[in-house]
């Protein structure tokens, strides 16, 4: 790598005395800087400080009689970059590129309540001369560049700062680099070729670079002039210790998306393990606002939604069950993940179809230029990716696969119940990534994960993701983008029950979705920015069959009547910079919905609960007939204020729809859930959230604060009467509430970003409501009153801390507290029939005990040295070092007749972990 | 990257690694208590003296239910016939006389409580039902346990009802394994062996069933139930060890009624690890006229009703040469003490018996005491149950 001269300045000075004379005379025949300085000191009693190896050039020739230092110096050093600053009489400062100013220039201070001055502005107010000690430099090991030469007329103006960025190893232009001016709203993106171009004010700026898989690196510019910098950037290996959640440095205060988070997932590798797996998701829930029903819980519950109203996005494909193994691993492959963007508060125009939240994860772009690859060593998973160049420059193909190695976690359980069962799980991910030309390319994704396991002997779970996506991205001309989508998806799920007596059978679920979509985009101006598309999402369900398993088996062949369904949408934003302070998001999403058929629909009794016996009519459709259509404007509106240059508030209003709902009648989520469309009796959930938003960075976006709230209120979430039964009910209608939902929340988030200790702290508070108020008795849920739903975690704190002690080890912590579940507990028991039941509280009048926890992770990163092959990374953790027995849930169970009180914990002792990893 | 290197790819599995996941008993008391009617009352086309029992909830901790005395409980029908109960013993309720529900007929349960309190049930009907056909033990290997099962398979008519409620009664005999000649008898301070006299060598015991049974034929290929699990013995159980009895009861159910047990089923059963059902109050038909919102518990379940009964050995399923299970597990007659005072102490305390004098010391036997003593329920069967012979039994 190229190194670049540190900036030390009043180190390794000359000092001499000469005489007191204002004027000198100078002969000076082919010599060096230094020697001109010399010889000067000579003569006078003028004392210089200077860097030698700047002054050891030029070949000076003049001859000069009578003449003021300053003239001499003037003449001397106009060949080189160097200037000088006379501290006083007798002390002259050389210095290199820049001049030396000793007042400061007008506007220096801005005015209070002034804001970010744009670009064109800040020549006045924002130009900052070299002015900073050694105290202004809160890291050393930031390298300067001097861009340019100073003269007296480029004291002030604005320069255009260009260059390439390429990677270091491979040569790879970077693309979609963000090259940011730490403190100000001036920033880029790269292109395709990995050029950027800046129009930065003259001074002393801290440049960064943010991007997925490649290191972010940080320069201190002081630009003189017009000029280039070209950066080589290394693969990500060197960031150890951050753990940074935003790819732009301001990005939380500048940008006017409410309620939105970014991971990436190269920087969380450090954040203490569970079993060895680095997992996206579980980071993803240590932001406030998201949360999930406890450890080993899959699904997540995003500002007091469900858990069906998160929209999961793997490369635009739907990913229905991101979890392995009942969520304690994510089936998000960590090694194949760019990064993940989730909004939990204004959710943008394009996307739809969910309540309260989108996952967005990308995964990376393989290298097109050399193999490289990633392999990773659990005791639970193993892991590897490889990236492979299929042309050169152009295509390359990514492929990742992790599996478990056995079912044997099972077997150490401690659970006399589970030790005979079995768990085992993989998946795979393919994604080649073409560039056509520098106008079009096109990615494609295909992704399957497989997961089985058994509790008891005689059933066998089994689950399926498969997903599917192709993208298109074209540039049209300078004004208009293009991005067309096709994707699909499709889950499902098989249990297959095999016992001695012959009612053996098999029985399964599936759910397909394919979706076609474009998005345009349209830069009208630097004001106004349109995004706009159309969508089209057809759903295809198979809510259930069952197969007699084996010949024996006199179970009756039976299948659920299909469900299909039509979702379209059309969308359009505008992002208008009002002026320098205001910057609006306004959006509307029009989706509608269609039933289709065919199905024979049975028609109920209007005022008489929903059972057999009030069926009165069943109506017939073909197929592909509509049945009955929902729909409705989305209103997505998010805006941006600045208050001061560095604090901003945002406002945002969004109202949503969905047309699919899972049908779970457990607390948490599980394989099982199925998931039904809208139709005539289920209808669309309905969200509206309404947010308010502070954010503050300090010490150049080296902390960052925000404090959000928000207010959300929600119709037709579907609930469930006790003991319903979902699978295999060719009647869910009659099995289902519909209620309302209520959730506010304040959440607080500061970040340290940068230095040896950073990480975050999240703080919520929030509270989420359901009401069941149904027209008949068997409909209403605690006499038709607000209740808290299963999720509402009033106290939600996590804390992510990560302390680098060298560039090769670090520590990491992560502590979390959330208030104890609603739960429903036993108020009194009875007698029936001659066995003991439990009568239960109101729905959730209860809590479990309060959630804690900390874990440790300890890393080891391989040494740096580039010629090394593979650069190692190890990581040991221990999860629940307190060994804390935090209960997942306690239920209650008539054995023989008598009630038996039980509270299960999924990890209750501290687990460690060794992982290796390694990148070649 | 070079990629003349060779790579050596180096696992290392050297983490010290436990989960340890668990479900563990726990002590729960009533934080809150709610006080309310239960009503049990299943009416049968049976003609006798039906019953109901009224009784309030009580505390976890607590160990019986109280029962709902003084209550004027009648039973209705849409005839306009009255059937008045009236109490037998606190909380039961016995007909007046003698009858049986019809099919054609509608019902109701009407309940007045002592404290002012009204209740009704739903209108509930009676729906016919099939006849048990067969009921037999057979044995079998059921998730890897080795044991007896007893099986039902009943036919169908079209019209009877899908749904059915199963109650069983077991009743088992139960040989000691000691046969004492003498016992010792008390006089205050005094005691002397004397011939045993009791009957206690051979009792039975009759145990009801402690779970939900229910089955439904909706989804078989025809109304026919073959094959139906009610019990599953494992080999080592010891009421099997000698002859047994079962007596199975089918009560139809209506939908209504079937889903109200089901659902009581579902929420009161074992969950697995990692899911869990969503519990709360199961409405059934019986509702307060004075107060909307009071919870009663119970359903007024009209049934038709079908028993069998079937006897075997436990040689009739088990070879010779594998042992058969006992009650108790184990018995060994031991010498407590060195002199008389703690072997006779321990006698009159009830926990063993006197087995004989001492002689000369047998191996095996601990202590060298002067009395030879046996557990009690080695030689008192009636411990296990009673040593009246059932009205029903047959050997």
């Amino acid at each position: 790598m190229r190194r670049i001269i540190s900036f030390l300045l009043l180190l390794n000075c000359g000092l001499l005395l000469a005489q007191e004379s204002s004027k000198i005379t100078i002969t000076l025949e082919n010599a060096t800087v230094e020697q001109a300085l010399l010889t000067i000191e000579e003569t006078t009693d003028i004392k210089f400080f200077y860097v030698e190896q700047w002054v050891n050039q030029g070949n000076i020739s003049i001859n000069l009689k009578d003449v003021p230092v300053e003239d001499a110096l003037q003449q001397i050093l106009s060949e080189t970059l160097l200037n000088f600053y006379r501290l006083d009489k007798n002390q002259i400062v050389i210095t290199r590129n820049n001049i030396v100013y000793d007042e400061l220039p007008q506007g220096f201070f801005p005015k209070k309540d002034s804001l970010p001055p744009k670009i064109k502005k800040e020549i006045a107010t924002k130009y900052n001369p070299v002015f900073y000690s050694q105290e202004d430099r809160p890291n050393s090991e930031i390298q300067t560049v001097y861009i340019g030469k100073e003269d007296k007329t480029s004291g002030t103006g604005t320069f255009t700062l260009s260059g390439l960025v390429k990677d270091l190893e491979t040569g790879k232009p970077i693309s979609n680099l963000a090259v940011l001016i730490k403190g100000t709203d001036i920033g880029t993106v790269t292109n395709q070729q990995g050029f950027y171009s800046l129009k930065i004010p003259a001074g002393v700026h801290i440049l960064q670079t943010r991007s997925l898989g490649s290191e972010d690196i940080t320069r201190r510019l002081v630009i003189y002039n017009n000029g280039n910098l070209n950066l080589d950037l290394r693969e990500d290996y060197e960031l150890l210790g951050e753990i940074l959640l935003e790819s732009d440095p301001d990005e939380n205060v500048s940008n006017s998306i409410a309620g939105e988070e970014k991971i990436d997932i190269e920087e969380i590798k450090n954040i203490p393990l569970i079993l060895g797996e680095r997992d996206v998701m579980k980071v993803a829930a240590t932001l406030p606002g998201i949360s999930t029903a406890g450890e080993g819980a899959a699904g997540f519950n995003v500002r007091g939604g469900k858990t069906d109203q998160n929209l999961i996005l793997l490369d635009d494909a739907v990913i229905y069950n991101p979890a392995h193994f009942f969520g304690i691993f994510s089936a998000i492959n960590p090694f194949t993940t760019g990064d993940m963007t989730i909004y939990k508060g204004s959710i943008p125009a394009q996307y739809g179809g969910r309540l309260s939240s989108v996952f967005d994860i990308t995964s990376k772009d393989a290298n097109t230029k050399e193999f490289a690859g990633e392999v990773s060593v659990g005791p639970v998973t193993g892991n590897v990716a490889l990236e492979i160049p299929i042309i050169k420059e152009k295509s390359g193909l990514l492929l990742g696969g992790r599996s478990t190695y056995s079912g044997w976690i099972l077997q150490t359980l401690e659970e006399e119940s589970l030790k005979n069962s079995k768990a085992s799980f993989y998946d795979v991910l393919a994604k080649y990534n073409h560039k056509i030309n520098d106008k079009t390319s096109i990615k494609t994704t295909g992704y399957f994960s497989h997961d089985h396991f058994s509790i008891t002997s005689d059933s066998l779970y089994s689950y399926e993701n498969l997903l599917f996506s192709v993208r298109a991205d074209h540039k049209i001309n300078e004004k208009n983008e293009a991005s067309l989508i096709l994707s699909n998806s499709n889950y499902k799920f098989n249990i297959d029950y095999e016992s001695e007596l012959n009612n053996n059978f098999s029985s399964g679920y599936t759910i397909n979705e394919t979706e076609a979509k474009l998005n345009m985009r349209y830069l009208l101006n630097d004001a106004h920015k349109f995004d706009y598309g159309i969508s089209g999402k057809l759903y295809n369900v198979h809510p259930g069959e069952l197969k007699p398993l084996g010949s024996e088996s006199n179970v009756e062949p039976f299948t659920i009547p299909g469900e299909k369904g039509l979702e379209s949408a059309v969308f359009i934003s505008d992002n208008y910079e009002v002026n320098d302070r205001l910057l609006i998001n306004a959006g509307v999403r029009y989706s509608l919905y269609a039933a289709l058929g065919e199905k024979a629909q049975k028609i109920y009794e209007d005022d008489l609960p929903k059972n057999d016996d009030t069926v009165i009519d069943t109506l017939y459709f073909g197929k592909n007939e509509v049945m009955d259509t929902y729909g409705g404007p989305e209103v997505r509106f998010s805006a941006r204020y600045f208050i001061m240059p560095d604090l901003s508030t945002k406002l945002s209003y969004n109202s949503t729809y969905q047309y699919i709902h899972t049908l779970s009648n457990n607390t948490t989520v599980s394989p099982t859930d199925t998931y039904k469309l809208t139709d005539r009796y289920v209808r669309p959930q309905q969200a509206n959230q309404y947010s308010l938003g502070l954010y503050k960075n300090f010490d150049n976006n080296e902390y960052e604060l925000s404090l959000e709230g928000y207010y959300k209120t929600s119709k037709n979430i579907l609930d469930y009467k006790v003991g319903a039964q979902l699978f295999l009910n060719e009647s869910i209608e009659t099995e289902v509430l519909q209620g309302n939902g209520r959730s506010y929340g304040l959440e607080f988030l500061m970040k340290k970003t940068e230095g040896r200790l950073n990480g975050w702290l999240g703080y919520t508070y929030s509270r989420s409501y359901i009401q069941l108020d149904g027209e008949h008795r068997e409909e209403v849920v605690n006499n038709g009153e607000y209740f808290p739903s299963n999720y509402d975690k009033p106290h939600d704190l996590s804390v992510v801390a990560n302390y680098k002690v060298t560039q090769r080890f670090s520590f990491s912590a992560n502590f979390v507290y959330q208030t104890g579940r609603p739960v429903t507990y036993p108020t009194g028991k009875y007698v029936q029939n001659g066995m003991e039941y439990v009568l239960y509280s109101n729905r959730n009048q209860f809590r479990i005990p309060d959630y804690y926890r900390l874990d440790l992770s300890f890393n080891v990163e391989g040494n740096h040295k580039i010629e090394k092959f593979a650069h190692s990374f190890w990581n040991i953790s221990i999860y629940n070092v307190l060994g804390r027995n935090n209960p997942y849930s306690v239920f209650f169970v008539t054995d023989q007749g008598e009630i038996k009180a039980y509270k299960s914990s999924i990890f209750s002792i501290p687990v460690p972990t060794i992982t290796y990893n390694f990148k070649f | 990257m070079n990629s003349n290197l060779i790579y050596k790819i180096i696992f290392l599995l050297a983490a010290a690694f436990l989960i340890n996941s668990c479900v563990e008993p726990y002590d729960f008391e009533t934080e809150t208590f709610e006080d309310a009617l239960v009503v049990e009352a299943i009416l049968t086309d049976e003609v006798k003296f039906h019953e109901v029992k009224l009784t309030r909830t009580y505390r976890l901790e607590e160990d019986f239910p109280k029962p709902e005395s003084n209550a004027n409980v009648v039973v209705t029908d849409d005839t306009g016939n009255e059937f008045p109960f009236y109490e037998t013993t606190p909380g039961n309720y016995v007909s007046n006389t003698a009858f049986g529900a019809q099919p054609q007929n509608k019902y109701q349960l009407l309940i007045n409580t002592i404290d002012g309190n009204a209740y009704s049930s739903e209108p509930a009907e009676l729906l016919p039902g099939n006849e048990i056909d067969d009921l037999y033990a057979k044995r079998m290997i059921l998730q890897g346990d080795d044991g007896v099962a007893l099986l039902v398979d009943s036919e169908n008519s079209e019209a009877a009802s899908k749904y059915a409620l199963y109650e069983y009664e077991e009743t088992y005999k139960i040989v000691s394994p000691y046969v004492v000649r003498s016992t010792i008898e008390f006089e205050g301070e005094n005691w002397r062996v004397v011939p045993n006299t009791r009957n206690e060598t051979i009792c039975y015991n009759t145990v009801p069933s402690k779970e939900i049974l229910l089955s439904n034929t909706t989804s078989l290929r025809e109304n026919n139930l073959d094959s139906y699990l009610v019990r599953f013995i494992q080999k080592d159980d010891p009421v099997l060890g000698q002859r047994y009895s079962i007596l199975v009861k089918r009560y139809s159910l209506t939908r209504e009624a079937h889903s109200y047990y089901s659902t009581l089923k579902k929420i009161s059963g074992s969950e697995s690890l990692l899911s869990q059902n969503q519990p709360g109050f199961v409405n059934g038909n019986m509702y307060s006229l004075n107060d909307e919102d009071e919870k009663v518990l119970g359903f007024f379940t009209l049934s038709n009703i079908s028993t069998k009964r079937i006897y075997f050995n436990y040689y009739d399923f088990f070879e010779f040469d594998e042992p058969r299970p006992q009650f108790p597990e184990s018995c060994i007659p031991f010498r407590p003490g060195e002199n008389f005072d703690t072997p006779i102490g321990m006698i009159q305390g009830g926990t063993v018996r006197y087995l004989s004098m001492a002689g000369p010391p047998v191996e095996g036997e601990i202590g060298e005491g002067p009395i030879r003593v046996i557990a009690t329920e080695c030689v008192d069967c009636t411990v296990y149950g009673t040593n009246e012979v059932p009205e029903f039994w047959e050997e």
